[in-house]
Order: structure tokens, then sequence, then C-alpha cells
């Protein structure tokens, strides 16, 4: 669920770096100001988990399996162990923002790099391309799949799965910024007037390159969160008993039918999440690009 | 359409595929657990495990596996299951239609929805279509699929007793018996697909619009309808066209954990299985199936995008 | 577009929380709220009442899980059982009561004074399926096959056999080195089930299991992979009068609440392995019946006190209290409360258990059912007793089954109340059973399918060399008791060997078994003569619907 990567239909010259201009732009639309706000309580609350749960997230109470959401003590009701729900919500939304995280900085660790490069050197770009495409033509599952087998089925391995999936994107990316900036009269004299390349991609590449690669990551997370659930669906993901919001909800596939909010619960929380995420980066872009 | 550009492209995809192969290769050799005691079930005798190992040549070195891997499926023979002796081709035969069926099924309806929607969005800019259209795709991709499956399941198998829950029968057997069981999981499997397909079909037309080519074709008088569907068939026959090139690895994902909540013998299903299961022959033909699916759509995308629309001229670079 | 976005927003977020509400707040399985359904005593089904029968008719049965392969040689997986069991019936079989009945034979064998010889009677009115009359000589083809056929899994469950002997037209002598006891429960699984020599030829080695061919009321007909196995019925059976079906077809449903939901809606006459999660709703169902019985095998610890190389290897040196004090494994057989765990992870639809002998079974005495009882307080003076430090941390090795990882988590919640803390590592079947093969694990949580004689569901887990003994514990005592007791036909004698045995382990703790689960089979009631008895297998050939 990768969003297309838009052609840049701009060809207004930025040199001045891009980003807090769009800061700007951001903090004055309504939509993108909230949606930057639920962000942030999200990854409070992912953080502080710890602190603000009621429970512990392997804490069991035989006598109280499966109560509904509302019962004493219980605001979103217990599983089928006893296990509070609000909890291990709270410890799931953790996990998910974790897998987000890691896979994002797999993804840009070893992407841009080689976008960089890809953009610099036409050999290396020739080799950068096929190796994309072969790394395109495995599925991030099927690679989940094979590291789990490998070295265990834990998030941090969904995780790099994931994140080992998105290094095309991020290099294509990056590489298509290169192609651009580097083609640009100012850069061409600076290169002129003798600046190396790595002065080039540090000083004016990079800088500008920011922009859509910040608009890219919060695309890629929620794809992370949402993928990191199907992987633990399938069975991938577990870490017992740290929740993840999939591990949840394939436990819940289980009772769905006598017990449904142990399935809606997570799957709220996800579609939460990731909403706040998607909307946050089309403001993030519509912030950017307003040429 | 330019014969070089294409034969490159070929060229491109062969040494993909290539890779592609070694790679599945190498990757059902590093999973942990050895072949022949997985085979070999509870009570393993160790003459059991050499013969095991023996005959499916698992103690080889890995040149002489590999050539006789790559020998075989040449000649189109993929092998058989080592587990339960059926032959690959037959078991890939058997459960592929399934899959592309789903596919299919999914693609269609992403593809209905994501255009009409897009174009009702570009269209009526500013009203109320709009945003109906832009909520729905927003949580179309923030959504777990899967969790909507258990959501519809609920609502129309438990709840209503409309849908089957699970199962499958083919279509050529019993269309209508095929479609109630295909539709909850073709739906299911569209929602992302069909959210990227609506915001990249209202982008695409609200540039469209903009441009001095539609204005001077407004101007002389042309039908506003006629505008709008020439302009949106076009438009999208390029977005879903690119989209589907760019959206297998998630289609595949989504395929493999639809089956697996819905019940459906499938490709993703028997890919799975075989990796749990260590079976190497199925691992290395199924994976190399899907790279392979992965790769000559692709290049058929490529192809296509060329004669849709030719003033793009994809060189290798986009 | 900016303007409607706040609405964009508010609309989709209205959305959602108007259909979270409308499914949560609504359990669509009305779920009794006081009293659960109480599982019950053991119901194997009944013989089927044929003055009710009607002759015709398709069975489908929901099976849980695909066979690997249909040739009883080389099946290893016990849905292959399942679907062999209506079309290749064995030279013996087991009753309700778990003892060895005859069925291709006509009687237990002769065993000659040195107690080398097992002489078997067959019966002479069988033909195959493919119309080949069975006789000694192809008894002894099936036989010689599971002996010869290099990865035959049968080998090494037919013990230390010299030879077999065709002895005349409807007599098999089989020869041994040594006492075999066990035979007849062997030949009461796939090793017992009699090939057509013809087909074998025919077909060769490698495509038998696609396409066999035995003596059976039903014989196959097609195997379609993930999809369903197709059986009809056989005019070549010898009492194919007995026969009421037409056909019996087995539909892959792996996910266990659809094949409940299937059984529910009609769709299917027969499920098996029914899910303890939503197996009320089916056992309160009147169209519905769910047949129950405890299941020959066990699931428990086993903890690693000498596997550094594999089973059967010369012991490694495993550091650590938990291997080298047992005063700690005592503890921790003190420390798991049992009745609670069941009660929790199942429903109490499985039963909790102490030891691999089976309540009920003819072996089952005070001592070798013997019982740790729940004692949290003992468990921590025990640990305090061995100067361990509380909480002693555990790390538990366990399949990725949802079952075993719901237990293994009420498990983990459960044990610090008793001094313990524990860690948990899943792991897919494939890795977990190279780990075990090469000692990389401290904990172990082993599921044991079971089988019908205790010997075999103890001797190879606890005597030196066994071929399942991953735990690594060796004592001449224990090797002793058990390896006398599978060479004595008495059964007073066996069991004054398994108490003897099961002393040992009570004291020493090197398994630690939990509980036992039960085979749950729902079968719709308009179907009569559907048995299934302890070994879990579906008997389904010999039932009929009913008017």
């Amino acid at each position: 669920m990768t969003e297309l990567v838009e052609v840049e239909k701009s060809t207004s010259i930025q040199y001045r770096t891009g980003s807090k201009r769009a800061f700007y732009r951001l903090f004055h639309n309504p939509l993108g100001l909230s949606s930057a706000i639920v962000v942030v309580i999200i990854v409070l609350i992912a953080s502080l988990a710890a602190v603000i749960s009621p429970y512990g997230p392997g804490d069991a109470n035989f006598g109280a399996l499966t109560q509904r959401p509302g019962t004493a003590g219980y605001l979103l009701g217990t599983d089928n162990l006893g296990r509070d729900m609000l909890t291990r919500t709270f410890w799931g939304m953790q996990a998910s923002l974790l897998v987000g995280v890691i896979s994002v900085l797999v993804a840009i660790v070893i992407g841009v790099p080689l976008g960089l490069l890809s953009g610099s050197n036409r050999y290396i770009d020739a080799v950068v391309s096929r190796l994309s495409d072969v790394t395109l033509a495995f599925p991030a599952l099927i690679v989940a799949l094979g590291l789990a087998a490998i070295n265990g089925a834990n998030l941090t391995n969904a995780a790099i799965a994931i994140g080992i999936s998105y290094i095309p994107v991020i290099t294509r990316v990056v590489r298509v910024e290169t192609l651009r900036i580097s083609a640009l009269d100012f850069v061409t004299s600076a290169k002129v007037q003798g600046a190396g390349q790595y002065r080039i991609l540090s000083r004016y590449v990079l800088p500008n390159a920011l922009s859509p690669l910040i608009v890219q990551v919060t695309m890629i997370i929620p794809t992370a969160i949402l993928m990191e659930a199907g992987l633990s669906f399938l069975g991938l993901g577990l870490q017992p008993p740290m929740p993840s919001l999939g591990v949840m909800l394939a436990e819940a596939q289980q009772y769905f039918t006598v017990a449904p909010w142990a399935a809606v619960v997570p799957g709220l929380a996800i579609l939460l999440m990731c909403l706040s995420f998607n909307i946050l980066g089309d403001a993030l872009r519509d912030a950017h690009d307003v040429h | 359409m330019n014969v070089r550009h294409i034969a490159t492209k070929a060229g491109q995809a062969i040494l993909t595929l290539l890779l592609a192969s070694v790679v599945v290769f190498l990757g059902a050799r590093a999973l942990p657990g050895d072949p022949a005691l997985t085979l070999a079930g509870e009570n393993p005798s160790p003459d059991l495990i050499d013969a095991i190992n023996e005959k499916y040549g698992f103690d080889q070195p890995l040149i002489v596996q590999y050539g006789r891997f790559v020998l075989a499926a040449l000649r189109g023979d993929l092998g058989r299951s080592s587990r339960s002796g059926l032959e690959i081709s037959d078991m890939i035969g058997q459960t592929l239609p399934v899959t592309i069926q789903l596919a299919v099924l999914a693609v269609g309806i992403a593809a209905l929805i994501g255009i009409v929607f897009g174009v009702a969005a570009a269209y009526w800019k500013g009203r109320w279509p709009e945003w109906v259209a832009n909520s729905a795709a927003i949580i179309g991709l923030s959504v777990p699929s899967f969790w909507l499956g258990m959501l519809a399941i609920l609502l129309f198998s438990v709840r209503l007793g409309w849908l089957p829950a699970s199962g499958y029968v083919s279509i050529f057997e019993d269309p209508l018996g095929a479609l109630s069981h295909l539709i909850m999981p073709a739906f299911v499997l569209s929602t992302g697909l069909a959210a990227v397909v609506m915001r990249q079909t209202r982008s695409g037309m609200l540039a469209a619009f903009a441009t001095e080519y539609i204005v001077a074709v407004r101007a002389k008088g042309l039908s506003e309808r006629r505008v709008v569907i020439n302009h949106a068939l076009r438009n999208s026959m390029i977005v879903v066209t690119t989209i589907i090139g760019l959206q297998l690895g998630a289609l595949i994902a989504g395929v493999v954990i639809t089956e697996r909540l819905f019940g459906l013998p499938g490709f993703g299903k028997l890919t799975v299985d075989a990796i749990a299961q260590r079976d190497y022959a199925v691992i290395q033909a199924a994976v190399l199936v899907v790279a392979a699916s992965y790769v000559l759509i692709n290049l058929v995308v490529d192809v296509l995008y060329t004669v849709i629309d030719p003033r793009v001229r994809v060189g290798g670079s986009q | 577009m900016r303007h409607h976005a706040r609405s964009t927003t508010l609309t989709a977020l209205v959305l959602v929380a108007a259909l979270g509400a409308l499914t949560a707040c609504s359990p669509v399985e009305p779920k009794s709220p006081s009293v659960a359904v109480d599982p019950g005593g053991d119901d194997f089904g009944t013989v089927l009442d044929e003055s009710k029968a009607v002759k015709g008719g398709d069975l489908v049965m929901g099976l849980s899980s695909e066979p690997d392969t249909l040739d009883p040689t080389q099946a290893g997986t016990s849905y292959a059982r399942f679907v062999l069991a209506s079309m290749c019936e064995k030279l013996y079989d087991t009753d309700e009561k778990a003892s060895i009945v005859p069925q291709l034979a006509t009687d237990l064998p002769e065993i000659s004074d040195d107690g080398l010889t097992y002489t078997i009677p067959l019966r002479t009115d069988a033909v195959f399926a493919d119309g080949t009359p069975m006789d000694a000589a192809a008894v002894a083809n099936s036989l010689q096959r599971a002996i010869d056929l290099p990865t035959s899994k049968r080998k090494s469950e037919l013990g230390p056999i010299s030879s077999i002997e065709v002895v005349d037209e409807s007599h098999v002598a089989l020869h041994y080195t040594a006492p075999f006891s066990v035979l007849p429960a062997v030949l009461a699984d796939r090793a017992g089930m009699i090939m057509s020599p013809t087909a074998l030829k025919t077909t060769g080695d490698d495509s038998f299991g696609t396409s066999p061919v035995c003596v059976g009321p039903f014989k196959f007909v097609s195997w379609v992979p993930q999809t369903a196995i197709s059986l009809e019925k056989d005019p070549n059976y010898y009492a194919a009068d007995k026969v009421y079906l037409d056909t019996i077809e087995f539909r892959l449903i792996i996910d266990a609440s659809v094949r409940g939901a299937n059984l529910q809606s009609g769709d299917i006459d027969v499920a098996d392995t029914l899910s303890t999660q939503n197996i009320d709703a089916i056992a309160a169902d009147p169209n519905l019946q769910v047949l129950k019985s405890s299941a020959l095998g066990w699931r428990g610890l086993v903890v690693n006190v000498a596997n550094t190389s594999g089973p059967g290897k010369p012991a490694g040196d495993i550091e650590g209290d938990l291997a080298n004090n047992s005063k700690v494994r005592e503890a921790l057989s003190y420390a798991v409360d049992r009745e609670a765990l069941v009660e929790t992870a199942f429903g109490g639809w499985y039963t909790s258990a102490c030891s691999p002998i089976r309540e009920g079974s003819d072996f089952a005495t005070d001592v070798t059912t013997a019982c740790n009882e729940y004692d949290p307080e003992k468990s921590k003076a025990l640990l305090k007793e061995a100067g361990v430090a509380e909480p002693f941390e555990l790390t538990i090795l366990g399949s990725t089954n949802t079952d075993t990882q719901r237990y293994l988590q009420a498990l983990q919640s459960q044990l610090p109340a008793a001094g313990f803390s524990v860690k948990l590592d899943p792991r897919e079947e494939s890795s977990l059973v190279s780990q075990i093969n090469v000692g990389d694990f401290s904990v172990l949580f082993q599921e044991w399918s079971g089988r019908v004689d205790p010997d075999g569901n103890m001797r190879a887990f606890l005597s030196t060399g066994g071929s399942q003994n991953y735990s690594g514990f060796s004592t001449p005592e224990l090797d002793e008791a058990l390896n006398k007791a599978s060479v004595t036909s008495d059964l007073e004698g066996r069991k004054a060997l398994y108490e003897e045995a099961m002393s040992i382990v009570q004291e020493e703790n090197p398994l630690i078994v939990l509980f036992r689960p039960r085979n749950l089979t729902g079968v719709a009631t308009g179907l009569n003569g559907v048995q299934v008895f302890p070994d879990g297998l579906p008997r389904l050939a010999f039932a009929a619907f009913s008017e």
C-alpha cells in the first residue's frame, strides 16, 4: 500500500531549505495541525505505555475472562486470558509504532546513501536499479517469513523485513531529487567553481531532499504498521506476553464471534494511528508543494 | 512503439528473474531447520534421515542442487513436493487459479470504485461528493484489511447468513457460488488499492482540468460530459496500470492474509505452508512464480505505458 | 478542499466510531452469561442402529489439517490416519478401551515359546479395491516394504524385526531378535495397513501415496491439493453390505472457528478438533453432538538436564540450577496450577494431568498417576532450600500453535505467584525441531500425540538414548524398569514396573506433565454410527444418515 511517488510538477528553484516554509504552512492548516497533535498524543501514549497502563500487559485475572468493555476495573474489557484490553492496547501501540520507526530507519539508513550514489554515478545507478528490481520482486511478506524462520518470529525481524522492502522507494525518491537538483543552474555553477560531489550532495541535495523524504516517511509509517499487523496475524510477530496490535487481532480471531470487542478495539487503534499519520502526511505534502 | 526499448526492458526482466532464482534458491537453503529432520517426522531414526537426504539430494553441493533445479524448471518440471509426493505443477495448477480469480476480482473492484470516486471528487471539487470520497480514501489507506474482513464475516456470515464464511468453488463449476465465496475476500483485498487509485485519479483529473488544453476544448464548446469522460478514461488507464505495477508487492501480502482469513485454497496459502514445512521444492517453485509474475507484470505495465501515453517516454528512469 | 477537510476527518471518525460501537456492543453469539457448558464425561458415539439407517448419502467431513501423504509406509501426520481409516484396513484395530482387536487378522498373534516369532492368522475373504485378493504374500509384501523402503517411517516402529515369513495362504510370521510385546499395538497403526501389491508395482514407490489402493469399506477417488480428498464405496469390500454411505469427502477447513461454523450451518456433517474457544455454542446446539474422549498423548514441560547434541548422543554438561538441582524442578512441579490453567485456557474442556499414563487406562494406579498438587508456598520453600534467588527465571520453548501459545501465556501469568518468572520463546515447528535436536533450549513445552501403549508414551522420552529424550535424563533404574516393561506381557507385572518408573520421574522431574487434550469431534445428529475412540480417529465408514 505504498503511495505512488508523484513526479515533481514544479520547476521553481528552492535553494533555501524548503522545510521551514513547509512547517509554517502546516501549522496554519487546521487539518495538518490537528493530525500533528494526534500523532504527538499517539507517540506519547506509546512511549509512556509502561507508566499509564493500569495493569501489566501480561497480568491475567483468571476470574475475569472475556469481560465486556465497561466492566468494573476494565475500561475496554478483557481478553480470553483475563488480561486488560486497555493496557494491552497501549503496549500494542508502542510495539506497532516501534515497528514503524525501525522499518523507516532501516529504509533510510540504506536507501538515502544508495539514492545519493545512484543520482551521482551512472554505473552505480545501473547496478542499484537491478538490485532494486530484485528486491521489489520479493514482497515483504516472503522476506519476513524467511527472517522469522531464521531468527525467530519477533517484531524486530518483522520491522527489518518491512524496512528492506521500502529501501527501493527511498532510494528512488532520493535519486530523483539528486538528479533534479544536480541539474539546476546554481549547482552547475558551483561545480564549475570547483565544488566536489560530496559538497554538492551535503550542501545542496540533502537539505532539499529532506521535505519529500519526510513526506515519504509519514507515508511509510502507516503502511509499516499495517504490514506488521498482517505479519503478526500470520503468526510472525510473537513476543509473548508483549502484545502488538496485530497479535491481539490474531488472538481475537479465535473467539471474536463470542467477544467481538477483542477484535474491534485493536483494529480501531490501528485505524486511528494510521489515519492520523496519513492525514499528517497529506497535509505536509500539501504544505510542501503549494506551487 | 519502440522495439529497441521493449527489448531492453525484456532483457532487464530476464536478468532480474535469474538473480531472483538464485536468491530464492539460497534463501530456501538459508532457512534453519534441517529439511530431512522436518520430513522425517516424530520419531526419526538416523537411517531414515540418511535415506531422505539421499533421495532429495539435500546433501549434494549447492551448485549441483541449483543446477538440477534450474534445468528441471526450464523443462517445465517443477518436481514433486517432498512432503506429499504430489506434482508441484499440479499443486500450483490447482491453487493459482483461485488466487488469480481473487486478485482479478479485487483489482476490478478497486479500479471501479477508485475511478468512479476519483472522477467524482475531481469533478465536484469543493462540494460534498469530494469530501465523502476523500474520507473513504483515507480510511481505506489506514484500515487493516483483515480487520475489515473479520467484521465483514461477523456481519454477513454469522449475523445475516448471506455469505459463506470460507471455502471456494470454481467459477467454471458454479459462477454464482464462486462469486458468493469470493466477493467478501475480494472487497477486503481491494480496500487499500481502491484508495490509492482514487487519490491518483483525482489528482490526475484535477491537473488535467487545469491545463490549457482542457480550457481550450471547453471554449470550443464540446460537451462537458464528453470532455470529462474522455479524459477520465485516458487518465485512469495510465493510473491503474502504473499502480498495479507498483502495488503488486502489497497485493501479494494482502492475498496471503486474505486467503488465510477466508480459508481459500490459494497460491498464497501454498507458499506460506511450504515455507513452514521446509518443503524446499515447493518453496522454490512458488516463490519463483511470485517473482516471475512480478517481473512479467511490470514488463507488461511498462509496455502498456508507452502505448497508452506516448507523451511519456520511459527510458529506464522515472 | 481544505475548508472541508475538518468535516472529512469528522465524518471519518464518526463513521468509524459508529462501526466500532455497533459491532463491539452486540456479541453475535450471545454467550450464556452465568453457566458455561459443562464439558462432561467421555462420549465415544454409538454403533449404528441399523433399523433407522438409510442407504446412500454423501458424508462431508471438515478436516483440520492436510495429510502429508496417503502412503501408509511414509505417512507422518495423524490426519493421514483419519483419511486412511476409511479406506485402508489394518491387521489390528483399537476399540474404545484402547485395547487391541483384530481387523484384517482374525486373532491376536500367536507367540512362539521363545517369544521371538509372532504368527498372525489372516482373513481369507479380503479383496483389495483393485480386485487383487489379499493373501499372506500380499501381507508379507506390505510389511517388508515397511522395513525395506529407505524413507519408511514405520521401520523404527517395528522394533528388532529380523525377517518376515509366509507360512501358508493365511498365516504370516514375523521373526524378531528380541521379544517385542508391543507388536499388536504397532500393527494397529499405519505399519499394519496392507497395501495392494499390484498397485505398488504399477504406481511405484513415490506415487503410491497419491493414489493408494488397500482393503477397505471405501476406496480412493481423488485428492485435490489444499482442498479435498474424496472416497467412494468399494464393492470389493468383504462386508460391503454393512456400508450405507455412497461417498465420503474430506474437506480441508483449517481454521477451527470456520470449521465449527460450517458444522453449525450444516455445510459439513463431521468436524474434527473443535476449538475450545467456541465449542460451547456447538455443544449447546440441538442439531449437533460433540463426541469426546481423552486423547492418548500428553503435553508437558521437558527440562534439559544433559542434552547438548541431541537425543541418543552422549550426555553433555548443562549449566544452571534447573538442570543440576532436582529441588528446583520439584518446586516447578508444585508451582503449576494445572486445574486453573486448563480451566482458563481451554474452558475446562481439556483435563489436567500429571503423568504420561492415562487415567482410566489399564495401567492407571494411584502411583502411576500420582500428582504434586498445586502448592505455591511449598514451591517457594523448595526454591529457598535449593538456595536459588527468587523469582527463578525460566525460558520455555514452544511451538507457535495458537492453543500452545495461549496456554503458555496463561502459565506465564500464573507462575510468578509461586516464585518463578517465565520468558516464552515461540518457534515455528521446523525451527523448533532443529533446536531441540542440538539441545538448544532450557525448558521445552512438548506436545506428544500419544500411542495406545504406555511404552509408546514413555520409553522414547525417558530412557537413556531414547529417540525423543530431549531432556537427556539418564538413570539406570528408570531404564531397567521401562525396558523390562516393554518386553513383559503380563499386565500386573507391567503395572508394577511402571509404578517404579513413575516414582523416579516424580522425584527427579525431568518431565512435568501438565495436561491431556481431549478429542473433540462434532457430528450432526442426523448422522448415526460415527464413533471416536481415544486414538482420536473419527470412524466414519459404517455410519449412515437416518430418516
